[in-house]
């Protein structure tokens, strides 16, 4: 937080500002400071908690959610900064093109907010804001109250059977914004397919045995075992797939 | 920000304002309709194209895609699909004008080249036929703020990419400039899945779609399988005992052979069988064609690390390969 910390002329304390607009109060001496640059100073930015082994946590139990079993590989992380218009009622509208899936679901993160201003985000990369607020789809009044607000993320990129994944996770309370989600496992659909082939074997096997007088049993049992367990497979098969499907 | 700047524009021949024009421009005047041309020192052409497509007819273009092929009724059903996107995405647009040295005397030729100013990760614009998109509708002056308030509006990212000379030509004159074309995107959610098409915002053309595939069109071949297996292991002893009587009257050591070799394919193509129907899969397509890809596979499974062991094998017994066969 050092590129972030103001020194008072007046008493010579560090301190942060925490204010938004382009002054600032010494909390020692109370000094009302100018600070330059309004137009940065205007915006705020959510102050990051989540570190990076929190935020694997995160993906560990994002992928459980979601029945993805598999160990995700080539695990990336990285800090940014997104940008969205903060309207009133807390609503937040991306302030440059985002596709994630489930932007929709995404609220407005609790945490400390601070002013921003250009360079404090360190090494983390900053998205520029690129809608000006005539871009918002509101009113003109709604349009005159938007706050830009520079929500942090830990970007994670991963790999899984061969294909690329990014889900962001805002660094103030884990919230889970997705761009492309890995495909579910449906363990226990494969586990009741498995037992179900499983059984039409063991009757497949019976039909032929039968068939070929192997059982004692005669012929047209194994021909009726064979017919009748193919279709019974097929029925039960259909009716697990779609009840995995609607759920 | 993108590049926006507050100028206010009137036509110089009626006086009508020209709203929304923030960059150089060819523009109609919305009052008189005279053809004007608008120069900012700086700053290109800046143009967009009109999406011909709605959001119903993307969607509808969407389902068209999919038909006759395997996927699930409940896909792309009401209340799956999410709300279409729209975006506009910037391309470089270069017009070179050529001299040709004809023996009639010099012929001015327009070569126009269209890349894609922006990479958008899963997004293949390099697969958009730019050209006729950029055509399709008529063209209108950049205004990004109108455009942001519909649709997610990208800034151009990336430098325009070196022109090849032309061969037998001379270019007599270049324009540059940028023109955002639109894409839908239409997203569907299924079984837990998200499932995206981006089509052409002019054509309706799919740039790249992704879709499950019903499951149950593999029943007939696990049913085909499982029999097969099952006669295998039903079949009387008696029997495996002639085959095993019939390979050694053929030779003795390739009766042996046949006879260890016999349980190993069989138990080989049952491995194989099993990868074929036991991973789910989905159809991936684009303007060239539909593919089927299978899910959560990994990059090798068992039994092709088992048939890579055995090539393997064969090699090593081999030998390395002589250059004559490395050539062939």
């Amino acid at each position: 937080m050092t590129g972030e910390s103001l020194l008072c002329p007046r008493c010579g304390i560090r301190f942060d500002a925490d204010e938004e607009g382009a002054f600032a109060t010494c909390p020692a001496c109370a000094s009302r400071l100018h600070l330059g640059d309004e137009e940065e100073l205007a915006h705020q930015k959510l102050v990051p908690v989540l570190d990076e082994a929190a935020v694997l946590g995160r993906l560990a139990r994002w992928l459980r959610d979601r029945e993805v079993l598999a160990d995700p590989k080539e695990v990336v992380t990285r800090l940014l900064w997104f940008p969205f218009w903060l309207l009133p009622g807390d609503a937040l509208v991306p302030a440059a093109p985002l596709l994630a899936s489930n932007l929709g679901a995404f609220h407005l993160p609790a945490g400390d907010r601070v002013a921003f201003r250009r360079g404090a985000g360190g090494s983390a990369e900053v998205v520029p804001a690129s809608v000006p607020p005539a871009g918002i789809e509101a009113d003109e009044e709604t349009r005159r109250e938007a706050k830009l607000l520079h929500v942090p993320f830990r970007e994670v990129r991963f790999r899984l059977w061969g294909h690329d994944y990014t889900v962001w996770f805002d660094a103030a309370t884990g919230q889970a914004l997705d761009f492309d989600l890995p495909p579910t496992s449906e363990r226990r659909l494969d586990v009741t397919y498995a037992l179900l082939l499983l059984a039409l074997f063991a009757a497949g096997v019976y039909g032929v045995r039968t068939l070929f007088g192997g059982t004692g049993a005669p012929w047209w049992a194994g021909a009726v075992v064979l017919a009748g367990a193919g279709v019974v497979f097929w029925a039960v098969a259909r009716l697990v797939m779609r009840l995995s499907e609607s759920r | 920000m993108t590049a926006a700047r507050a100028t206010a524009l009137s036509c110089p021949r009626c006086g009508g304002r020209l709203h929304g024009v923030a960059s150089s421009a060819l523009v109609d005047c919305p009052s008189c309709d005279s053809p004007l041309a608008v120069l900012v020192p700086d700053i290109p052409v800046h143009e967009s194209v009109r999406p011909s497509l709605d959001r119903e007819e993307a969607v509808a273009a969407t389902r068209a895609f999919w038909e006759g092929r395997k996927v699930p009724r409940s896909f792309l059903a009401e209340g799956s699909v999410e709300e279409p996107i729209l975006l506009y995405v910037p391309f470089h647009e270069r017009v070179r004008t050529c001299s040709l040295r004809a023996n009639e005397g010099p012929a001015f030729v327009d070569r126009p080249s269209l890349a894609p100013a922006v990479r958008i990760p899963g997004l293949p614009l390099e697969k958009l036929d730019a050209f006729p998109a950029s055509g399709a509708a008529p063209r209108e002056a950049f205004d990004a703020a109108a455009l942001q308030r519909r649709a997610l509006v990208f800034d151009p990212t990336l430098e325009a990419p070196s022109l090849a000379a032309i061969s037998g030509a001379v270019v007599v004159e270049e324009r540059a400039g940028l023109v955002w074309l639109p894409v839908w995107l239409v997203r569907c959610r299924h079984a837990r899945n998200l499932y995206e098409a981006a089509l052409d915002g002019t054509s309706g053309t799919v740039l790249q779609a992704r879709a499950p595939m019903e499951r149950t069109a593999l029943l007939p071949e696990a049913i085909f399988f499982t029999y097969v297996f099952a006669f295998v292991f039903g079949m009387p002893l008696s029997w495996w005992v002639k085959l095993v009587a019939f390979y050694f009257e053929l030779h003795w050591f390739g009766g042996l052979v046949l006879t260890v070799g016999t349980p190993g394919v069989v138990f080989w193509v049952l491995a194989f069988a099993w990868d074929r129907v036991r991973f789910r899969y989905e159809w991936t397509g684009d303007r060239l064609g539909v593919r089927r890809e299978p899910v959560n596979r990994p990059g090798r499974t068992l039994p092709e690390k088992i048939r890579d062991g055995f090539f393997a094998a064969a090699r090593w017994i081999n030998g390395p390969p002589d250059e004559t066969e490395k050539k062939s």
